[in-house]
């Protein structure tokens, strides 16, 4: 379940008012979850290939290792990350002007991201690995292994905001390009474009997070099951656990932080500043692209302007049909339909694969005894979260006047991939602690996070008047600080619960020498089911958890959202921008 | 103009007292509510640096009157009515309350904000209860508080409407009748209609004078910070007039007209347009042959740019059009001027200020005259008006000079804008460099002077247009 899913419930104008899934989310709910059941009933898996853990001890970690391995994931994260984004143009491109068709695909990015990120890795093994392996040896057997997660973090984000950006153009100036006859692909590119990558690059933002989760994961999960995969940080601290090696554990870690902060203020924060000039809402004002770029090279500076002349030149292509005048009650021609059987088709199909394969449909006993872990997983996942959000909040008013050095540390640590903490949490509290490396890293910064930026937003006007009128005591925390700070209170609780159960599968590989960790429920049931070969299970969990995430968010977090927004505004109905 | 009426206007003709204020009763001899006694506030900018916000301010409000606190934008007025409300302890000088030094918010005194700074999330009717819950009043008493001051103000039937349902004018009455509902003596209004439309801020304005002078309202005394003249004449017993760097109180003028008073009342409009002369009153140049040794050996340090309000080319024209064209013929009484622009008057000081700073226009007992530039500008056409705006620029704002000198030494034709924004800052707040600067640049622009690349925060020449 990636980040831009947390969007939906604060920011309720890219969803319909029902908080019940309609006929397209259904569709989309069973294209998902027949393709998973249908694949991991289907595909040939060995358990010999893939090895169980603690597996056999790596090569040992070595020093001189480390810079190569940095350099091999700050690759994987910035190759991905292009092909995402290209992936997510082309998509936003094919289906430009098709609205209904739009509404499935986006209906159908909703429920892909509910699926754990650790789950693509788990689906990508039995592809790349063994003798059933699709790749084999080939030398991009490892590097898809590990990209997959980051494609899902990356790609499905990007293309839903792309999507509903481009939803948000204002009718004027659509009108004003047809008027000037500008046909279909200039249209696109020089009206849609430019509103669609503000929002693309925040959701690339947004997803970071996931996607150095997802990466660190799939790195550390290869290197533990000693997958032919090249040495990235994850790897190298898989090695360090196995070993139980404190120091190269540390220094992995000190590694990683270092390329984190290097790649947001390098790559990501350059990205909004760039996409900014596009936004007419924001204004470039730190000039951070300006000063990275003042020192390129002459011949660099003529590349990059022979590349905006290419795109320039691209942009102004006289393709699609020419502009005519429409009857006003036209129908407009839409893929919306086949859009909806196509989906429907490949889920049904993927039952009717489940059905005949050897395993056959999940059983009712399986299926609920699947069920009762996820629920128990989400207890667990629910109760510290609760217990963190109720904690930080006091915590976060107190300090309000320290929010704005507070935040950027915080935005560190959520990026920081928590789950390179989790060997050196098992090794210290122990393998029997039910998540205990999800209690200690991470939750606490992703739910730390939105509040203490709520309480930097927090209207001042409102707090003057509470000190004007002398509002304190329990007075001002009933009246005035929990009512403001409901939305941010919830959107904390909420990112924090999509990046656990993230997390939650990725929390039971964690070993220590040879401690493994035993605090996993479903993610633990999942693993357990890919180690001995059985992906028809772990399939099945996979799909209960993706089916708890979307549940938990149609009939928890969407109704929670509605209700805090009508106790903080007095308003009944969350504004809709796009529908 | 007439000026010298005023000092005839000091008068025991207060239009309106309420219960508190006995109308028989002299004004030196009704209670002193509030004193502010040498009131200062700065704030630290920087290791060095200290900037003095409000200078040795002192003033007296007494019961049953209500006083005005007229002032630019920035001059320090909201400030002071914070440090009179509790909510700023001032870095020196003393705030007394009935006797008492002020420490702290208190029951005796109400604020209406610029914005209502409603709840959004407590209907209209909590919203005000909210505040009587805070003075421990019981929950009774307090509904039946809350709604008898909201139909005084005339929200009854509006209790249960939610803030984002409400209109400006409505939503700041909530907040009018929420600093109402705790009965205080002193209700201190830190321009209340300025975030209103013109109609709903006339209607507002007239009911609150209406409620005052029928002895409805349950408050002892008004203190309103505004920077509209005629807001100020219509509603104000006295005015303070404030002006700015640091902040302190010019000038006190006394209103002796009878309520209602009339926009178009002969009276009203001179002491309008004597406010005005005040306001726009320039210090006297002094020459330094004129100094004591003691002066001259130790001047003090002066501001080397001034900051510029963010005017339009179009409207500068459109004023310098109007001044140029017959009847005025290029000289105007001010109001009439605005009246006749269809301007608010206080929307015409950026507007004045702009022209005089390009030596456009000069100001003379609150009239308005165009240069010789000035004339010529409006007669001209198109690229000969940018030409004269050109050497205005010039001439007259040596930054813009500073600028073209920069740009012309370089072989690119381009320099960095950051070391001018920090000149600049020199001499003022960076909020208000970074407005002077924009002003600067759309002038620049359109006198083809120089162009500014935002992305490359940069100055640079633009060939194409010649400049």
């Amino acid at each position: 379940m990636s980040a831009s899913a947390s969007s939906g419930v604060t920011d309720r104008s890219t969803h319909p008012v029902s908080a019940w899934p309609g006929l397209s989310m259904s569709v989309a709910v069973l294209c998902v979850t027949g393709l998973i059941l249908g694949f991991g009933s289907n595909i040939p898996f060995s358990p010999g290939s893939f090895p169980l853990y603690p597996a056999a001890l790596s090569p040992s970690a070595s020093i001189t290792a480390l810079p190569a391995a940095f350099v091999v994931t700050a690759l994987r994260m910035t190759g991905w990350l292009m092909l995402s984004f290209l992936v997510a143009i082309v998509g936003s491109v094919v289906l430009f002007g098709r609205k209904q068709a739009g509404n499935v695909v986006l209906d159908l990015l909703d429920v892909l991201q509910a699926v754990p990120l650790p789950a693509f890795v788990l689906l990508t093994v039995p592809l790349c690995t063994g003798s059933g392996g699709w790749l084999g040896s080939h030398a991009l057997t490892g590097e898809i292994l590990t990209g997959a997660p980051l494609f899902a973090a990356f790609t499905f984000p990007i293309l839903a905001s792309t999507i509903r950006a481009h939803r948000r153009v204002p009718p004027p100036l659509i009108l004003a390009a047809r008027s000037f006859g500008l046909r279909a692909w200039p249209r696109f590119w020089r009206l849609y474009v430019p509103f669609g990558i503000p929002a693309g690059m925040k959701a690339i933002s947004d997803a970071m997070p996931n996607a150095w989760l997802a990466l660190a994961f799939a790195e550390f999960f290869a290197g533990m099951k000693g997958l032919p995969v090249i040495e990235g940080i994850g790897g190298y601290s898989a090695a360090a656990a196995k070993q139980a090696s404190a120091t190269d554990s540390a220094l992995a870690l000190l590694f990683m932080a270092v390329l984190v902060i290097a790649f947001d203020r390098l790559v990501v924060r350059n990205l909004q500043e760039w996409a900014s000039r596009f936004d007419a809402r924001a204004s470039s004002k730190n000039g951070v692209t300006r000063r990275f770029f003042k020192d390129v090279p002459l011949m660099m500076k003529a590349v990059i302007s022979a590349g905006i002349h290419c795109i320039r030149i691209l942009g102004s292509l006289p393709l699609g049909p020419a502009v005519r005048a429409r009857f006003i009650d036209e129908p407009k021609k839409d893929a919306g339909l086949p859009a909806l059987l196509m989906a429907a088709i490949l889920g049904v199909s993927g039952f009717v694969a489940c059905a005949v394969s050897p395993y056959g449909l999940p059983d009712i006993t399986t299926s609920l005894r699947m069920i009762m872990l996820g629920v128990a997983e989400l207890i667990a996942i629910l109760i510290p979260l609760f217990a963190y959000s109720v904690l930080f909040l006091p915590v976060a008013v107190r300090l309000k006047r320290h929010a704005n050095k507070v935040l950027p540390l915080l935005r560190i640590l959520t990026l920081f991939p928590a789950v390179l903490f989790f060997p050196v949490v098992v090794a210290t509290t122990g393998t029997n602690t039910p998540l205990s490396p999800l209690l200690f890293a991470g939750l606490p910064f992703f739910v730390a996070q939105p509040l203490f930026a709520g309480i930097r937003t927090f209207p001042r006007g409102l707090l003057e008047v509470a000190r004007a009128y002398r509002i304190r005591g329990w007075q001002r925390w009933r009246s005035v600080i929990l009512p403001g700070m409901g939305k941010s209170w919830l959107e904390s609780a909420h990112q924090g619960f999509i990046w656990a159960w993230n997390a939650a599968i990725a929390a039971d590989i964690t070993v220590w020498g040879q401690h493994v960790s035993q605090h996993g429920f479903i993610g633990r049931a999942i693993m357990a089911g890919s180690n001995h070969g059985g992906m028809a299970y772990a399939a099945l969990g996979i799909v209960i958890m993706t089916l708890l995430a979307l549940g938990m968010e149609f009939f928890f977090w969407r109704p929670l959202a509605d209700y805090v927004h009508r106790r903080t505004t007095g308003r009944s109905q969350p504004a809709i921008v796009d529908e | 103009m007439q000026t010298g009426t005023m000092t005839s206007m000091v008068s025991l003709q207060t239009g309106f007292s309420n219960e508190a204020g006995d109308p028989l009763l002299a004004p030196d001899r009704r209670k002193t509510l509030l004193s502010l006694n040498d009131v200062s506030q700065s704030y630290h900018r920087d290791s060095s640096n200290d900037v003095q916000v409000l200078d040795t301010v002192s003033l007296n409000i007494k019961e049953g009157e209500v006083v005005g606190l007229l002032g630019r934008s920035g001059s320090g007025k909201s400030m002071l009515l914070r440090i009179m409300a509790g909510l700023l302890i001032p870095t020196s000088g003393t705030v007394i309350w009935r006797d008492t030094p002020l420490k702290g918010p208190i029951s005796g005194l109400a604020m209406v904000f610029q914005s209502p700074s409603l709840f959004p999330w407590l209907s209209v009717q909590d919203n005000v209860e909210l505040v009587l819950e805070a003075e421990s009043i019981p929950r009774q008493d307090r509904e039946t508080r809350a709604r008898e001051t909201l139909d005084l103000i005339g929200l009854g039937g509006y209790e249960n409407a939610w803030p984002h349902e409400l209109s400006g004018g409505l939503a700041q009455r909530v907040g009018l009748a929420r600093a109402l509902a705790v009965h205080p003596d002193l209700l201190l209004m830190d321009e209340p209609f300025s975030s209103l439309d013109v109609l709903a801020a006339e209607n507002l304005r007239t009911d609150l004078v209406e409620l005052w002078c029928e002895r409805k309202l349950p408050v002892k005394s008004i203190l309103m910070v505004t920077h509209s003249i005629e807001e100020a004449v219509l509603m104000c017993d006295r005015i303070l007039v404030f002006t700015a760097n640091p902040g302190h109180v010019e000038h006190e003028v006394k209103v002796a007209l009878e309520h209602p008073r009339l926009r178009d009342d002969p009276v009203f409009q001179e002491t309008v347009d004597h406010i005005y002369t005040l306001m726009t009153r320039r210090v006297p140049v002094v020459s330094e042959a004129d100094l004591p040794e003691t002066m001259t050996a130790s001047p003090l340090p002066q501001p080397v740019h001034a900051p510029i309000a963010p005017v339009t080319v179009g409207s500068m024209i459109g004023l310098v059009e109007a001044l140029a064209a017959p009847p005025i013929d290029g000289r105007a009484d001010l109001p009439l001027l605005a009246a006749r622009a269809q301007l608010e008057l206080d929307a015409l000081f950026p507007l004045v200020e702009a022209l005089q700073t390009l030596g456009l226009a000069e100001l003379e007992d609150g009239d308005i005259l165009l240069t010789e530039e000035a004339s010529r500008f409006a007669e001209s056409d198109f690229d000969e008006r940018k030409t004269i705006l050109r050497h205005a620029l010039l001439n007259e704002i040596p930054l813009v000079k500073s600028i073209c000198v920069a740009l012309d030494e370089r072989p690119s034709h381009a320099t960095g804008v950051d070391r001018f924004r920090e000149e600049l800052c020199e001499s003022m707040s960076p909020v208000y460099a970074q407005q002077t600067l924009q002003t600067i640049v759309s002038w620049a622009r359109y006198a083809e002077l120089f162009d500014f690349n935002e992305e490359a925060d940069q100055f640079y020449l633009n060939k194409e247009n010649g400049s």
